[in-house]
């Protein structure tokens, strides 16, 4: 038993149609993973998967996490287990307030098995020292402070959305995080501002796995491993020197090599 | 164009995870009962003059009110039921008590309080939230109200925050002055029974320019059994004065219903700011008819903010026999078959039942010679053709014409189970070869349908009428071996004999002894599966039926018309199509003797003709009256419709709580905020009034509703813009959420506008929480009710914010528990 991420021979379908087709993948603590690839070739089908999504069926395969069957569990069960998952289109929930979202978030992540938090007496959050963790982390993110109070997502922009999850993931403190291209919509300072916040929170009880359809944000979230994933597996892994490669030549001497058709879209990436 | 239209089986698809059944919400916080003969003074059940005599009499009332309660008694009984909106016929006034109070003075110390009361209001967090908050508590305990208390300071500056009670005592020139000038008796029936009966209530007054900065608040509760809420309030805020009002409400659960008519007056005067909170929590049984209104004068504002979280409505009105058992005899716990959003019939549980009292009926024929008897207010599944387009929808019987198409039920799930027999009994000297099946079978039911026709049983013999050359005669002597064992006797070459008197015990334990004009369908058949009950109906055609010469179909005979009912009522449950019953008669001159003798005799036909789908819509060929007769409400889980004698029809609503605010001074401002919150099994039909009766006023109303598992939310904004109110502003905002597609909600604004410089806006907004959200939200730690709860109260926000903390609280601890009932 580890304290891994382990995904096997994973197979996800949506509606039917199989998106992802038996990866294998292994994320330890301490480490940060990239996964790239063209659109469309799986990866935030793997994401939401990861995080139970219904509508996202696992056909065969496993996940652990901390020995953990993943798979098993409804998606709060996973967040409590210390998953976590920044959304590419995160939602809008009108009239809740950020900061009593974040609070409630907080007791149930810290609220124990599968039992219902944020009631009356649950689990105990320093409310000072979440005020003081939340001023901080808004601060880091370039954020004002009367960000709090604003409604969930509501009338944010994109960029705002983004960071507002990168947020998130700092008040909520997981061991696992799933960056679902959290970078893409973003200018290039505020992709340095996401990443100083993750790296803010590396260390050998935190693990990454950052989606990204772009090599910039890997030149300052400096990612352990590489991945190419292309039509629901990972192709090819490596080091940072593949993003690189990547960076460079695109997508397409990859694809060729798959015997895979170029999109028009793909030959002007990178 | 045929009579019978068939509705194709609309193929939905299943959802994901059954709904668990769930009990709606924790009301065990609130259902308790405080033991009735603590109670000083319970008047008996009934109104008369002499009652409300009595009632200010006990009082000590001054003549002027003992009058003004004697005038408006004889209102109350010259006013006939209001005919619009929800059916009202279910009260009856006799077994009201009108009058009950705990104890004889209002405590103005806490410890003065009876224990048990504490106890109650304690329960309710009420204490708490004296201790903390409260500027003054008003308690409605029942009657009369027994604490009582506001802050010095208050109290220095002149507010009075009493009793109705005690303000006739204490402050007779104010009370004359305002009291029934919003809200005459002559108003509508409901304030008429308040004026006579009122007691209890709150009596506020805050003087010229006193701003009250903290809410003055009530807490209402309805506790005796069959006890009448009839509570008075009188708000005045003089000339530039400020004042917030919070009514909480609760009931525990009873039986019987309650009527809840109260009358709430608001009197703004000039430059005033009043506003009014209800947070309403009433459970099933409590009738709520409550009489509001404000007057706003030159330059006021008047806040209303209003909300029904309880279950308000959702009551079921009226229906005589179901398929499966008389509705008089239904209990809750019972399944009757209802019509599920997706056209289909599925057995449902019914909740609550009551007896609605003797009212005028109608009889719906159709051409397929179904009929129902109903109240005029019972709404029909109805087909009709308009402007071209084939609509469904739900019409009263007395919007029903004759040539509508009407939906009756086809093809029914079968849902029942063989039933398993007793053995038979001992009797001395029995021969021991006779036995009995352990459980019912077909072969069973078809003897025991033959026996129901042509079975008689006497002194210990049981006999079959049947002559050797009918068709079914083997058949009879093989179900009596092998079913029973025994060998029959052919007597008088027309009745087969067996001697057992276990036999015709155990027959009669089974219902099955009766006399030709008493015989009925035992209540168990029903409950068999179709292919038995079939079985039953063959051995009873084979007995009883015949096809007439030149006629196509079958038909049976019988002396008893009931029996016809019965069988009739079990055809339309295995699926068949019985026609009509009709009658003929002869007459009989006794052997040696003048005296003539009457029989009546009834006939059935069936139809060759099964009616295909759940569904058929068949046309109405009669609609007429049908005298008075007992009338019976169910309350099905999660539809508002049940099947009663084949016809699908639905329930009918109950509330009317339209809090109104007449503008009656220029630049006077109304602001009504309404949320409403309608679960499993609920009709939540709310609404506001808006009259702008002078120039530059400004009417807002904002109506947040929330539905889910069925639940359905109707808000009705009344606007009228008199002629020379020129430059009103009126706008009217209806949000609504819907949690699942089976919940719905509608709006109806009506609009009266008699002058022509005047702004006015409308908009209605319908949203649905989506998967997607609510996996978001699971995604960060939180249940699926947690993230339900969390979406609706976001949604409730802009009501929220306007609640004191402890009411804020309380109100998203309710949303909370709602949710949590709503997943499993």
């Amino acid at each position: 038993m580890t304290d891994a991420l382990e995904i096997r021979d994973l197979h996800v379908s949506v509606e039917g149609k199989a998106i992802v087709k038996g990866v294998d993948l292994t994320v330890r603590k301490g480490e940060v993973h990239a996964i790239m690839g063209p659109n469309g070739s799986g990866k935030s089908t793997l994401a939401m998967a990861l995080m139970g999504h219904p509508k996202y069926e696992v056909t065969r395969g496993e996940v652990l996490f901390k020995g953990q069957n993943v798979l098993e569990l409804e998606p709060e069960e996973r967040a409590k287990l210390g998953l976590f998952l920044a959304f590419q289109y995160p939602l809008e929930i009108s009239g809740v307030p950020l900061s009593r979202f974040l609070l409630q978030a907080l007791k149930a992540r810290l609220g124990g098995e599968g039992e219902k938090g944020g009631g009356n007496g649950q689990p105990k959050v320093d409310f000072r020292e979440f005020r003081k963790q939340l001023k901080e982390s808004l601060k880091l993110l370039r954020l004002d402070e009367s960000f709090a109070t604003r409604y969930l997502n509501e009338g944010f922009s994109g960029g705002e959305k983004k960071r507002c999850e990168i947020l998130q993931m700092l008040m909520l403190k997981p061991e696992m995080a799933i960056l679902d291209e959290t970078d893409s919509g973003l200018d290039i300072d505020s992709v340095k501002v996401v990443a100083a916040a993750v790296n803010r929170l590396r260390g050998p009880d935190f693990g990454c796995l950052a989606i990204t359809h772009y090599q910039r944000i890997l030149n300052y979230l400096k990612p352990d491993v590489v991945h190419v994933m292309v039509d629901g597996r990972i192709v090819r892994s490596g080091g940072p020197e593949l993003a690189q490669e990547l960076e460079e030549k695109g997508y397409e001497p990859i694809l060729r090599e798959l015997g895979l058709e170029v999109s028009e879209a793909e030959k002007g990436v990178a | 164009m045929s009579d019978v239209t068939h509705l194709g089986e609309k193929r939905v698809k299943e959802r994901e995870r059954e709904q668990p059944e769930v009990f709606e919400r924790d009301y065990t916080k609130y259902d308790f009962k405080d033991p009735v003969d603590r109670y000083e003074y319970i008047g008996k059940p009934g109104l008369s003059r002499e009652v409300v005599e009595e009632i200010s009499r006990f009082k000590g009332e001054p003549d002027w009110m003992r009058e003004f309660r004697l005038r408006a008694y004889e209102i109350f009984v010259k006013k006939p039921m209001p005919t619009w909106g929800a059916d009202l016929s279910g009260i009856n006034f006799d077994e009201i008590v009108y009058y009950a109070r705990p104890t004889d003075k209002p405590a103005r110390r806490w410890e003065d309080v009876p224990d048990y009361i504490k106890r109650t209001f304690e329960r309710l967090g009420i204490p708490e939230a004296e201790r903390k908050f409260l500027a003054g508590v008003g308690a409605q305990y029942d009657s009369e109200t027994v604490y009582h208390s506001l802050r010095k300071d208050l109290e220095k500056k002149g507010v009075i925050f009493v009793s109705m009670d005690e303000a006739v005592q204490k402050y007779p020139d104010l009370v004359k002055k305002y009291f029934a000038t919003v809200v005459p008796p002559e108003d509508n029936k409901f304030a008429a029974l308040n004026s006579a009966v009122w007691s209890g209530g709150s009596f506020i007054y805050v003087p010229k320019g006193v701003h009250v900065d903290i809410p003055l608040q009530a807490y209402f509760r309805i506790n005796a059994r069959a006890m009448g809420q009839f509570e008075r309030t009188l708000i005045i805020a003089d000339e530039g004065s400020k004042v917030h009002y919070i009514e909480g409400c609760t009931a525990p659960i009873y039986a019987e219903e309650s009527l809840h008519a109260a009358v709430v007056e608001l009197v703004a005067l000039p430059g005033s700011h009043l506003r009014y909170t209800t947070l309403q929590n009433w459970s099933n049984d409590v009738y709520n008819l409550v009489t509001k209104r404000a007057v706003a004068h030159e330059g006021a504002t008047v806040e209303w903010v209003d909300a029904n979280i309880g279950c308000l409505t959702g009551d079921t009105k009226l229906l005589l026999n179901s398929d499966i058992k008389p509705i008089a005899e239904v209990e809750p716990g019972d399944r009757v078959f209802t019509l599920t959003p997706e056209f289909r019939l599925e057995p449902r549980r019914v909740v609550a039942k009551r007896f609605s009292g003797r009212r005028p009926v109608f009889r719906v024929v159709t051409a397929n010679h179904r009929e129902i008897v109903a109240t005029a207010n019972h709404p029909f599944l109805v087909l009709r053709k308009e402007n071209g387009t084939n609509l469904i929808r739900w019409l009263r019987l007395d919007e029903l014409r004759e040539g509508d198409f009407v939906a009756v039920t086809g093809q029914l799930p079968d849902c029942g189970e063989p039933r398993k027999l007793p053995p038979l009994p001992r009797v001395k000297g029995a021969r021991a070869r006779v036995r009995v099946p352990r459980e019912t079978t077909e072969g069973l039911m078809w003897f025991l349908g033959f026996f129901l026709g042509d079975g008689f049983c006497e002194r210990g013999r049981l006999n079959v009428a049947v002559v050797p050359d009918d068709p079914a005669y083997p058949r009879v002597v093989r179900a009596l071996r092998g079913l029973f064992g025994v060998e029959p006797k052919l007597y008088r070459d027309r009745v087969l004999r067996v001697s057992s008197t276990a036999l015709v015990r155990w027959l009669e334990t089974l219902g099955f002894a009766g006399r030709a004009r008493e015989k009925r369908v035992p209540a168990w058949v029903y409950t068999l599966p179709q292919a038995q009950r079939r079985a039953f109906l063959e051995g009873y055609i084979a007995a009883d039926g015949h096809v007439r010469p030149g006629h196509r179909n079958v038909s049976v005979t019988s002396a008893s018309r009931e029996l016809l009912e019965d069988v009739k009522a079990l055809a339309i449950s295995c699926g068949w199509n019985p026609l009509k019953i009709s009658e003929w008669r002869r007459v009989e001159r006794k052997p040696l003797g003048k005296e003539t003798k009457e029989y009546a005799h009834y006939a059935l036909y069936f139809s060759d003709r099964p009616l295909e789908g759940p569904v058929a819509f068949v046309r109405v060929t009669k609609i007429e009256p049908a005298g008075e007769a007992d009338t019976w409400d169910i309350e099905v889980e999660g539809t508002h419709n049940f099947v009663a004698n084949g016809f699908v029809v639905h329930n009918s609503k109950v509330t009317m709580k339209y809090p109104s605010v007449y503008m009656i001074g220029p630049g006077a401002k109304a602001d009504i905020l309404s949320v409403a919150y309608a679960g499993r099994g609920q009709h939540q039909d709310t609404g506001a009034k808006l009259i702008h009766a002078a120039p530059y006023t400004t009417g807002t109303v904002t109506s947040k509703s929330v539905s889910k598992d069925g639940g359905r939310t109707t808000y009705r904004g009344q606007l009228r813009i008199v002629k020379g109110a020129h430059h009103a502003k009126a706008t009217v905002l209806c949000d609504a959420l819907l949690l699942d597609e089976h919940s719905r909600s509608d709006t109806y604004p009506y609009v009266e506008i008699e002058e022509d410089l005047v702004t006015v806006g409308h908009e209605a907004t319908v949203g649905k929480v989506g998967e997607d959200q609510i996996f978001y939200l699971r995604s960060r730690g939180l249940t699926e009710a947690e993230a339900l709860a969390m979406i609706v109260l976001g949604f409730m926000e802009p009501f929220t914010k306007t609640l004191p903390m402890e009411y804020a609280v309380e109100f998203n601890r309710l949303i909370q528990l709602e949710m949590e009932g709503s997943v499993g």
